[in-house]
């Protein structure tokens, strides 16, 4: 399964997520602080994925 | 006010004869330390203080189940529901669950779990239920007046665990998988789905653009749960499934929202009845699950409740995600699973054990009674299309304890030429949990080779260990 970790914009802190929500267009939830964000948001992503 | 356990035993005390309910388990393990603890102190279970405690528990290797009699709720309210929770932690409660005696809490507790799966009792429908002493609907029915547990630190926020029944159109069988939902507002919980039958019927009824019906039980007698674990062909009805381990019909009662159309379990503790919106979709996870890492964000199905049930007194059963409560929930089913399986074919299996260390469900030990070469390695692509999340097969002989993993390792490390009796098996459908490892399985056959010329393992003679009794023999100890 292909995951990428969002860092919320807000608290800085980073969470995992399914790559389908990467490019869904759905707001992000921070499980941390609670703030609801684009991916494209994100204070980092961190994508890597091994083909 | 804060509740003493013993006025809630008081008030609940299990009539003999009374259909088998939590309260009826609790009764036999209600007066034991060891088994069971109550802590009476308010907790905030959206802030760690439940499994903080569990934790600790754990650290130091104890694992009684707890009951926590005055949470706070999700409004920040005392809540009037207790929470239970651990209680599957060890393998002689379990077994107890199961009719077992403790002391049969090894091998035999798979091979009992085996047994009931075929020992099915239609449910029986009555008119009038424990469960429906308090109804709530509308806006009363409300989640967060329940004392829901946030886990882990990574959790997207507190959930309810335990099962989840649907039933697909048309059909009048049910399934019940566990699940958890995740209480988004007091009328709306988004869930995620595991299991093959519960999303057929989930997505038959969203194909069909329509409402599914679906009932959250958040507490019921230990074996009615061990009950529904089963990986039961499409048609069974999972009621009549539970009714073999608890060796009683499952009792069942027309549901608030849908009458007849739906039943549900009459001695549950808590009842959450809901709909689930086709086509709609809300954020749920991450969640600390069963492999100890987290199941990340995602979209998933979401219900909106209709109606809320409970008996008088009711608690509100939890799992410790990720550790021995939930490990052992699923694994004792799938040891049985595997030596029903396995033993049907070939009837050589003596012992089946999926392991703590690979969290209860990616690692199996087998042990059988070997005559030719090969076998292991049949046993093992048998348990890979039983299990399909199973990671690795471990293959022993009968003489190895699967029960101790020292045992099996050493037989790992002695035994096992890994040119030969190691096998990578590619493309196998990737697991849908988080481990994020792909889509091979391991199989280890770690059977002595018999077409060679090997050693064998040392022994103390059985004559000699059992003739040289200890007490008998050691000098006491002298007092300095």
């Amino acid at each position: 399964m292909r995951l990428f970790w969002s860092t919320c914009p807000k608290c800085i802190k980073a969470f995992v997520v399914e790559w389908a929500l990467r490019h869904a267009g759905r707001q992000l939830i921070c499980p941390y602080c609670s703030h609801r964000y684009l991916p494209d948001e994100s204070a980092a992503i961190d994508d890597r994925y091994e083909v | 006010m804060n509740r003493t356990p013993e006025a809630k035993k008081t008030s609940r005390q299990a009539a003999i004869g009374a259909p088998k309910s939590l309260d009826t388990y609790l009764d036999l393990i209600r007066g034991d330390p060891a088994e069971f603890r109550t802590v009476s102190r308010t907790v905030n279970p959206m802030n760690f203080d439940v499994t903080g405690l569990l934790a600790q528990l754990d650290r130091r290797g104890e694992y009684p189940a707890v009951q926590f009699n005055n949470p706070l709720n999700m409004h920040g309210e005392p809540s009037k529901f207790p929470i239970l929770t651990n209680l599957w932690a060890t393998r002689e409660r379990c077994a107890e669950a199961c009719g077992l005696p403790r002391s049969e809490a090894g091998s035999q507790l798979g091979a009992r779990f085996a047994e009931l799966v075929g020992r099915k009792r239609e449910p029986v429908i009555v008119s009038e239920a424990p469960v429906h002493a308090n109804v709530y609907q509308g806006e009363q029915a409300d989640l967060w007046m329940l004392p829901a547990v946030r886990h882990f630190e990574m959790d997207l926020g507190a959930v309810l665990l335990m099962g989840l029944i649907a039933r697909a159109p048309g059909e009048n069988f049910y399934n019940i998988t566990f699940t958890k939902t995740f209480p988004e507002t007091p009328q709306k919980g988004g869930f995620t789905i595991h299991t093959p039958h519960m999303l057929r019927m989930t997505r038959a009824w969203e194909r069909r653009g329509e409402r599914c019906p679906v009932v959250n039980v958040l507490g019921h007698h230990p074996g009615f749960w061990l009950g529904t674990l089963n990986n039961t062909p499409w048609g069974d009805n999972e009621y009549a499934t539970a009714g073999g381990f608890l060796q009683e019909p499952v009792r069942l009662v027309p549901s608030v929202t849908w009458g007849k159309d739906f039943l549900v379990p009459a001695d549950a503790e808590i009842i959450i009845e809901g709909e689930i919106v086709p086509g709609e979709r809300t954020i749920v996870n991450p969640f600390g699950d069963i492999s100890r890492q987290y199941q990340a964000q995602q979209l998933a199905p979401y219900m909106e409740v209709t109606a809320i049930t409970h008996r008088e007194n009711a608690v509100l059963q939890d799992v410790f995600s990720g550790h021995r409560d939930h490990i052992l929930l699923g694994s004792i089913a799938r040891e049985g699973a595997i030596y029903n399986h396995v033993q049907q074919k070939f009837g050589n299996v003596v012992a089946v054990h999926m392991p703590f260390s690979a969290c209860g469900r990616y690692t199996v030990y087998i042990s059988i009674k070997k005559t030719e070469e090969g076998q292991a390695k049949q046993a093992a692509l048998m348990a890979l299309a039983q299990v399909p999340n199973l990671h690795v097969v471990v293959v022993v002989d009968e003489d190895i304890d699967v029960f101790n993993e020292e045992d099996v390792l050493w037989a790992v490390n002695f035994q096992v030429d890994p040119r030969r009796d190691v096998d990578l098996i590619k493309n196998v459908r990737a697991g849908s949990d988080p481990r994020g490892l792909g889509s091979s399985r391991l199989i280890i056959d770690a059977t002595r080779p018999t077409h060679i010329a090997f050693p064998t393992r040392l022994r103390v003679p059985e004559e000699a260990i059992q003739r040289m009794k200890l007490e008998e023999w050691l000098d006491s100890i002298q007092e300095k």
